[in-house]
């Protein structure tokens, strides 16, 4: 089958143990004010026009069967597009040469999905890496992100997914038997505020966590780090001591929040209202919130720095 | 083979006064040198009609005697082919019309420059350059065939025209094993025994070595002279001990290790004070040196911090030597490339891993002193130990570039191929930068020529014309328009390079004889295990293995501008051959759309992407066919080198509009084997892929791939893992070499400001990654910020 995603980056490092590739599905249940990924929300694919890109050569000029872009009549920008009538049928993107005009993500067959993510499988054998699949959320295009997984666990490679939890537990259930790491973020323990800042209550994500950890699989719980909201002494209080409660031997990352995200909140023409002032964490401020979490008796995993910003430098 | 004591050695520290030396090293300004040049000068005149290898050989043996010497009480390894550190030392033989025509010019060029007394400019105008017309290597190859040289050089760059060959690694473990004196004596009898045409021969090489030997006793007599009047005792001791050891070494075979390594010294310093050239190679010291370190820590006589202290000594001594080049070759090799390349680990003669103690405490070295030289670099196989690469990985993670690494997987099958005896292949080394040698019987002439790949594309898009100048210097076999398929097109391009290459083979074998009939070696061919079998001289193809290595540059390029003619004109017709040759013979002026499409559209090489990399590989292949079907000047074969060290910036510039989006004269693919800069989207997994896509068999000259890495990578335990994984992944792929830039900074505010040749270079934020130059201006900032924050 046919699945929606971002995109397929190898070399990925900190989605899991080793040298890994990270499918990004599209799609996501919740809304998290601060999502990090916000082209992973939807799951149709929406154009996008990179400005920086455009070398205004009119090529996507009279492309659109649906009479959507608007080429060369804007001040502000070159090429705008009316996302309201844009059909998403590619006929600009294919026009366009630069790419100043894209999609946000692309359709991709499962067996096709799997075949690029195998393509590294020597260096997932010798770092004792494998494969993600992240979002979005994998639960929201489950069918095919299981397909996915399927294929890949019959080339016996390491898989992982991350997920909110958000989602029937029979969705997740289908995911134990081809995962063997499950990297879950758990966001605000205080039920309105959770709703508040994502949309939706946060009861379904506790039973399937509990479910989850009750299975005994592999697990690695992830805690964003947004200041004001969930990096609170008393929200990661309490979202240790319900994850101990359930797993005892849990490992909790805190992953420090980062505003590189911003701008494409700008590219897709959403407020950045909400990041206005906030900045990273200090070092000695996530060092207190680390040993709240281990007072509950909980392993804490040192987020990897170097692996959250990137790696490898192509050149 | 005993225990590695990894903790020890991790624990050792930089001793202060290796640090003293380094700064007093690098604040010396560096000037030319015609101290050695005016002894050999007055020697030649003197000495009209003798055989020319009597007169390399007492010329050489006269300055040995002569030239000014110099010991800072200081160091524990002494030695140096002039006073002054870091001299450019004019070498008359091999050619000086250059230094003339450059000599004001060289404290001011843009690369590598010296300072010049004026006094030498005098004295090299008015009794050394005049005796030299025409009888210098360089004058005599103009004469010879100088024209053709010229009318080939876009495409073919003959090297090797006005200095003595080098890229040789010695056989520093004969030398070690039997001292200088048992060699001469040695050479003495077979002159006594050998055919009365042969004599002459052997004499030279025993001028030469009682020259040498005479040579390290004046530091014998320095030292002890000093130390008479060294009042601190200390320095007093240091002296007595250099005097003691150049006393004994300047004879006898070495029995410690700081005797076997001021031996070797000594050996490096004769070698470069008789050639002249560029890189004579240690090789495997890690190998050779490893008995003497063994003994001295067994008997007490030393102990690790000791040992590492000698080692730092000689690394500086690596640093001391430099090059001169005309200010054309030092753009093509920037940046005082020596090559004294040390390789350490690698397999032993049985076949398993040799990595042993000095091969850690070498890392140790680099980690301390982290300048240019050596070049070292690290031999891995799949039997590498996990504890050696990650010390590799960790020195890496550090960023002077080095260990670079070599993977005997792909390397000692490819020697194989090239006739070279399992036992010799296994033994191998690098000489220069990257290019591949056995140990101590051979003579590679690894940098024959550079034949231009994409510019024999350009002449053949173009009826043989040259995109920048118009001028016809290739064969005309029609031109991209008249060639009605994509298979047309290839055979014409095999047709232009076939020419070329031709013509390239009869250049560079007349170079190579004249080396033999101007510059016979004899303290090098008492140094190269063969010549004194066969009774040749190294240049005349005395060593056992004689190759000359050709470096086919650039797959990449070449690859991607066929891709682009064949998907966008043949296959997919998004264009028509008449506009893109249009688009090429305008270096794309008004085509901005088209050039895009060409960039964004099509695949490129790098990218993991089969069809595009198979491109590659087949023209290497190609190329590799061809150099196989010819034989050398000395016998030997001529074989295929995938690298260009700083070439691709010259050669570039030779080369009009490429298909491939790039613009005229700009840079080509940096190294050899690598993608064009920017245009690897996919990672470091993908790019490691599309390079094991071209056989690691062919490249067995030596072949050259840079990656990247932000430091960041290294900071962590787990980030050293990952990388050594990647490494052990490189092994299993069998490609030859990679080595790593580990990227800084300085390097992220280039690819701010120059964004279009840092496209590749991605930001990965929790979830999602993003291009660095995509990202806006003050985002970019902010990673730049917090990467200098953490490098703190
Ligand atoms: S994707 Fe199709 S519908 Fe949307 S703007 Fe482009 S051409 Fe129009
Ligand atoms: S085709 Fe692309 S580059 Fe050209 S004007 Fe449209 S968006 Fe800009």
């Amino acid at each position: 089958m046919e699945g929606t995603i971002i995109d397929i980056k190898r070399f990925t490092l900190h989605d899991g143990p080793g040298i890994r590739s990270t499918l990004f599905l599209k799609g996501c249940s919740l809304r998290c004010a601060w999502c990090q990924n916000p082209e992973g929300l939807d799951a149709a694919l929406r154009l996008w026009h990179l400005e920086r890109q455009c070398i205004k050569c009119r090529s996507c000029e009279a492309t659109c069967p649906v009479d959507a872009l608007r080429v060369g009549d804007e001040q502000d920008a070159f090429v705008i597009v009316n996302h309201d009538r844009c059909t998403a049928c590619g006929e600009c993107v294919e026009a366009c040469p630069t790419g100043a005009l894209a999609f946000d993500g692309r359709r991709i067959s499962a067996a096709e999905a799997a075949a690029t993510l195998l393509r590294d499988r020597e260096f997932y054998l010798q770092s004792g890496g494998g494969i993600t699949i992240s979002g979005g959320d994998p639960l929201v295009q489950h069918e095919f992100a299981l397909e996915v997984l399927g294929a890949c666990r019959k080339e016996d490679i390491h898989t992982a997914i991350e997920t909110c939890l958000f989602g029937d537990w029979q969705v997740l259930e289908g995911f134990i038997p081809l995962v063997d790491l499950f990297i879950v973020d758990l966001k605000i323990a205080d039920e309105t505020m959770h709703e508040e800042y994502t949309h939706r209550p946060n009861g379904q994500i506790w039973l399937n966590y509990a479910l989850l950890a009750d299975r005994g699989v592999d697990l690695l719980t992830r805690i964003p780090l947004i200041p004001g909201i969930t990096a609170t002494e008393s929200n990661i209080h309490a979202l240790a001591v319900s994850i101990s409660r359930t797993r005892p031997d849990a490992r909790v990352e805190l992953m420090n929040f980062n505003p590189l995200a911003v701008h494409k909140y700008e590219l897709m023409n959403r407020s950045v209202e909400f990041f206005a002032g906030m900045s990273p964490l200090r070092e000695a401020e996530v060092e207190t919130l680390m040993r709240v979490v281990e007072a509950e008796g909980l392993t804490v995993v040192r987020e990897q720095k170097a692996q959250r910003r990137v790696q490898e430098a192509g050149r | 083979m005993e225990k590695i004591e990894l903790g020890e050695i991790g624990g050792l520290s930089c001793p202060p006064r290796i640090g003293v030396l380094k700064q007093r090293m690098l604040d010396e300004p560096r000037y030319l040198s015609i101290e050695q040049a005016k002894i050999v000068t007055d020697y030649y005149r003197a000495n009209p009609g003798k055989k020319r290898n009597i007169q390399r050989a007492e010329a050489l043996a006269l300055t040995l005697r002569r030239i000014e010497i110099r010991i800072d009480p200081m160091e524990l390894i002494v030695g140096n082919r002039s006073a002054g550190v870091r001299a450019g030392v004019v070498s008359p033989e091999a050619g000086i019309s250059w230094v003339d025509a450059e000599m004001e010019n060289l404290p001011e060029r843009p690369q590598d420059k010296f300072q010049v007394r004026a006094e030498d400019i005098t004295t090299f105008r008015n009794e050394i350059l005049p005796f030299w017309k025409g009888k210098s290597l360089e004058d005599m190859v103009k004469a010879r065939i100088g024209d053709e040289i010229a009318a080939i050089g876009k495409v073919a760059k003959i090297n090797q025209t006005d200095h003595s060959q080098g890229h040789i690694c010695p056989d520093t473990r004969r030398w070690l094993a039997i001292g200088p004196k048992a060699l001469r004596d040695e050479l003495t009898e077979r002159e006594r025994v050998a055919a009365p045409g042969k004599r002459d021969f052997f004499r030279g090489m025993v001028i030469a070595l009682q020259g040498a030997i005479d040579f390290i006793e004046r530091y014998a007599a320095l030292a002890r002279e000093l130390a008479s009047r060294e009042a601190e005792t200390a320095r007093r001791g240091n002296l007595e001990e250099i005097a003691r050891v150049c006393a004994k070494i300047a004879k006898e075979a070495p029995s410690t290790f700081r005797e076997a390594v001021q031996s070797m010294w000594f050996l490096f310093v004769l070698l470069h004070a008789e050639s002249n050239a560029s890189s004579f190679s240690p090789g495997r010291a890690d190998q050779y040196l490893y008995p003497y370190y063994r003994l001295d820590l067994r008997e007490g006589r030393l102990d690790r911090q000791g040992a590492l202290e000698i080692a730092e000594a000689l690394w500086l001594k690596f640093n001391q030597i430099v090059y001169l080049r005309n200010s054309s070759s030092a753009r093509y090799f920037a940046g005082f490339p020596i090559g004294f390349n040390v390789a350490i680990g690698g397999l032993g003669a049985d076949g398993e891993d040799a990595a042993n103690e000095l091969s850690y405490l070498f890392l140790k070295a680099q980690a301390h002193i982290g300048l240019p030289q050596p070049n070292l670099s690290a031999r891995l196989s799949e039997k590498s130990s996990e504890d050696f690469v990650r010390e590799c990985s960790r020195v890496i993670g550090l960023g002077s570039g080095m260990p670079q690494i070599f993977n005997d997987e792909g390397v000692i099958p490819a020697l194989m191929a090239r006739g070279i005896s399992r036992e010799h292949a296994i033994d191998y080394a690098i000489v220069g930068c990257v290019e591949l040698t056995t140990h101590g019987n051979a003579l590679g002439w690894s940098d024959a020529a550079m034949f231009n790949m994409v510019k024999a594309l350009e002449l053949t898009l173009n009826h043989g014309d040259c995109l920048l100048t118009g001028k016809r210097i290739g064969l005309d076999l029609g031109s991209l328009e008249e060639y009605r398929n994509y298979e047309e097109l290839e055979a014409a391009l095999k047709a232009q390079m076939d020419h070329f290459i031709t013509r390239m083979i009869k250049a560079c074998d007349v170079v190579d004889a004249l080396h033999a009939e101007i510059l016979p070696s004899p303290f090098l061919s008492a140094s190269i295990d063969g010549c004194a079998d066969k009774a040749l001289d190294v240049t005349a193809g005395g060593a056992r293995y004689n190759l000359s290595g050709i470096q086919a540059i650039q797959p990449a390029n070449l690859a991607d501008s066929l891709a682009a003619i064949k998907k966008c004109i043949y296959d997919d017709h998004v264009f028509s051959a008449t506009e893109a040759l249009a688009a090429l013979r305008k270096d794309w002026k008004d085509q901005e759309r088209l050039r895009q499409l060409v960039i964004n559209k099509v695949p490129k090489y790098g990218n993991d992407v089969e069809w595009v990399d198979a491109i590659a590989a087949r023209w290497v292949d190609y190329f590799a066919g061809k150099m196989a079907e010819f034989t050398n000047a000395r016998g030997g074969p001529y074989h295929t080198g995938l690298y260009t060290v700083s070439a691709h910036v010259p050669m570039g510039q030779n080369v009009g509009a490429s298909m491939d989006g790039r613009k005229a004269k700009d840079p080509l693919a940096d190294g050899g084997m690598s993608a064009m800069y920017g245009r690897d989207r996919n990672g470091p997994t993908a790019l490691l892929r599309s390079v094991s896509r071209i056989s690691s068999m062919e490249g067995s000259n030596g072949t050259l791939l840079n990656m990247k890495f932000l430091p960041e990578f290294f900071r962590t335990e787990e980030g050293v893992a990952k990388f050594s994984a990647f490494l052990r992944t490189f092994v299993k792929l069998r490609i030859n070499h990679v080595q790593f830039n580990v990227i800084r900074r300085e390097d992220l505010l280039a690819a701010k400001s120059r964004p279009q040749e840092w496209r590749g270079l991605t930001v990965r934020v929790a979830g999602y990654t993003a291009y660095f130059t995509e990202l806006a201006n003050d985002l970019q900032d902010e990673i730049i910020a917090r990467t200098s924050y953490g490098e703190a």
